[in-house]
């Protein structure tokens, strides 16, 4: 029986300022992403029958449709099968989720999955002149950063009745520094204390610039394969053992429980099952880092401890390179980079684990599981996915 | 400047605030108030629904003081300012402004009651102050 598999994965490289190349474009990124994944995997162009794609560029105008402008760009002949689902960042674990039923089911045989950024090159970030339309309407009106202000109402209310505080926070800020400054491509590399999170400034109380994902370019791809094509492949296959998705509001006032991530454990007990896999059989996490609480409830919600334990859990466990709870290698969100929608890169570096191919910051043990987990929106949509190197 | 767009669902709600009215709706079979306004029930998109007045008093659920403008440029060079997600008495949540008291007296679980701010001419928002 065919068994869908990822075989080759490439990230953009960044620059000191934390962008692409002069001259790049999204698609440009794209295609040398795609290019190189397809290198690491000893597949072609010509393999690809399939393609999924989000971004935040492009609108109005062409990137509405992004799915037909990578097709075109890239001179992909008549795909198979097609995947444009945008959930926010997390949407590349949703993309993969349906890659693999789509390759399993024999819908088509190959895809690429790919994401691309220039928003810091072209100062895209803004929090303004955002129209107060349908059911944010009245977060918009009340003048509430978005996404910022509403995980600051997550963390507020999370505090208020789990008792983690802005130390807890830190903790996960500063283990994310010390991963970056082992992976080459980080933006940002220099050593930062826990005193340094604490005193920088409140930019939505309780959540300071430190407990904030970067504004950076980025890009990525990912090649999904499958077992009948193993004679092409240079390195050993990563199955899907288990994915699970799931969405439950558009607006933070509309979250049914404000401090409790309840989308997350939706979707990661549809991993769990379908994997027959337990938190305790994970060797690494890579957890969507948008700020420091979507960390913190993530690993609650993904039962690595209880919900309102993660204060704990963060504090117990040693989350830094050579603790013993591998969290987020790569230096996340928080220290890597972030172009907008990060989920691809918790792929990305979770295969490389599994490859051993991270230099500096491999992890010592072996890896036979990673999970990977990504948070969209303001804590609305949610996808996990147990990668392994195991069927 | 907020690029308000009042629709069918939400029309009834902006035009009660103008007259200083905080109006959320109710579930007439299951007796449930939900928010936001929708045209339909959202409770069971398929029950009945009524508007009603609500009392306007409520606590703080959560809230965020920002440092940084958003939305719209009406709050620029107006920050600090107060985001609270308030908890009515019926039982519905609705974000707003809490106004007129020190910043510093903002927690969670805080009694609150509407006041009515005018932002310009087209909208009033019904924000919340401590009691």
């Amino acid at each position: 029986m065919r068994e869908p598999c990822i075989v080759g994965v490439s990230d953009a490289k960044i620059d000191e300022r934390g962008c692409v190349s002069k001259l790049s474009s999204v698609l440009s990124v794209q295609r040398i992403c795609a290019t190189e994944a397809l290198k690491e995997s000893g597949l072609e162009f010509k393999d690809i029958d399939g393609l999924a794609v989000a971004g935040l560029w492009g609108m109005p105008g062409p990137g509405v449709m992004q799915p037909n402008v990578l097709t075109e760009y890239l001179g992909i002949k008549y795909p198979k099968w097609l995947d444009g689902t945008n959930t926010g960042g997390s949407a590349f674990l949703f993309h993969l989720n349906h890659a693999y039923q789509a390759i399993k089911s024999g819908v088509c045989n190959n895809v690429l999955i790919l994401y691309g950024s220039t928003q810091k090159s072209n100062k895209e970030r803004n929090f303004l002149n955002r129209p107060a339309i349908y059911s944010s309407q009245f977060d918009m009106v009340a003048g509430l950063p978005s996404p910022l202000g509403a995980y600051a109402m997550a963390a507020q209310r999370h505090m208020y009745k789990y008792g983690s505080t802005r130390e807890t926070l830190a903790e996960i800020a500063v283990a994310a520094r010390k991963w970056a400054s082992l992976n080459e491509n980080s933006y940002k590399k220099d050593n930062l204390t826990k005193e340094e999170v604490l005193n920088s400034n409140l930019i939505c109380s309780p959540l300071s610039k430190l407990d904030c994902c970067l504004v950076t370019d980025g890009g990525g791809a990912i090649v999904v394969s499958n077992t009948d094509m193993k004679d092409n492949f240079k390195l050993s296959p990563i199955y899907i053992k288990g994915f699970g998705e799931s969405s439950s509001h558009s607006s933070i006032n509309y979250m049914e429980d404000m401090a409790v991530l309840n989308v997350a454990k939706e979707s990661s007990k549809i991993a769990y099952d379908t994997s027959k896999l337990k938190p305790e059989n994970i060797d690494l996490a890579m957890i969507y880092d948008s700020f420091t609480i979507t960390v913190l409830m993530s690993l609650e919600a993904l039962g690595f401890c209880e919900v309102g334990e993660g204060k704990d859990f963060v504090t117990r466990n040693n989350i830094s390179p050579g603790g013993n709870f591998a969290l987020n290698t790569n230096g996340g969100g928080l220290s890597y980079c972030h172009p907008g929608m990060y989920s691809i890169f918790t792929l990305i570096e979770a295969c490389r684990q599994i490859w051993r191919i991270c230099g500096k910051r491999q992890i010592n043990k072996e890896i036979t599981n990673a999970l990977c987990h990504g948070t969209g929106g303001v804590l609305s949509s949610a996808a996990t996915v147990i990668l392994s190197k195991e069927k | 400047m907020f690029n308000l767009l009042k629709d069918v669902d939400s029309n009834e709600f902006w035009e009660g605030a103008k007259q200083n009215k905080l109006f959320i709706q109710k579930s007439t079979k299951s007796k449930k108030y939900f928010f936001y306004s929708r045209s339909f029930s959202g409770v069971e998109a398929d029950e009945p629904f009524e508007w009603v007045e609500s009392t306007g008093k409520g606590t703080i659920y959560s809230f965020t003081i920002s440092h940084i403008p958003g939305g719209s440029e009406y709050y620029i060079n107006k920050t600090p300012y107060v985001i609270g997600v308030i908890l009515l008495e019926e039982g519905v949540r609705l974000m707003s402004n809490i106004v007129d008291c020190d910043h510093s007296s903002v927690e969670i679980g805080k009694k609150v009651k509407v006041v009515f701010k005018r932002l310009n001419n087209e909208i009033v928002l019904p924000c919340f102050t401590i009691v």
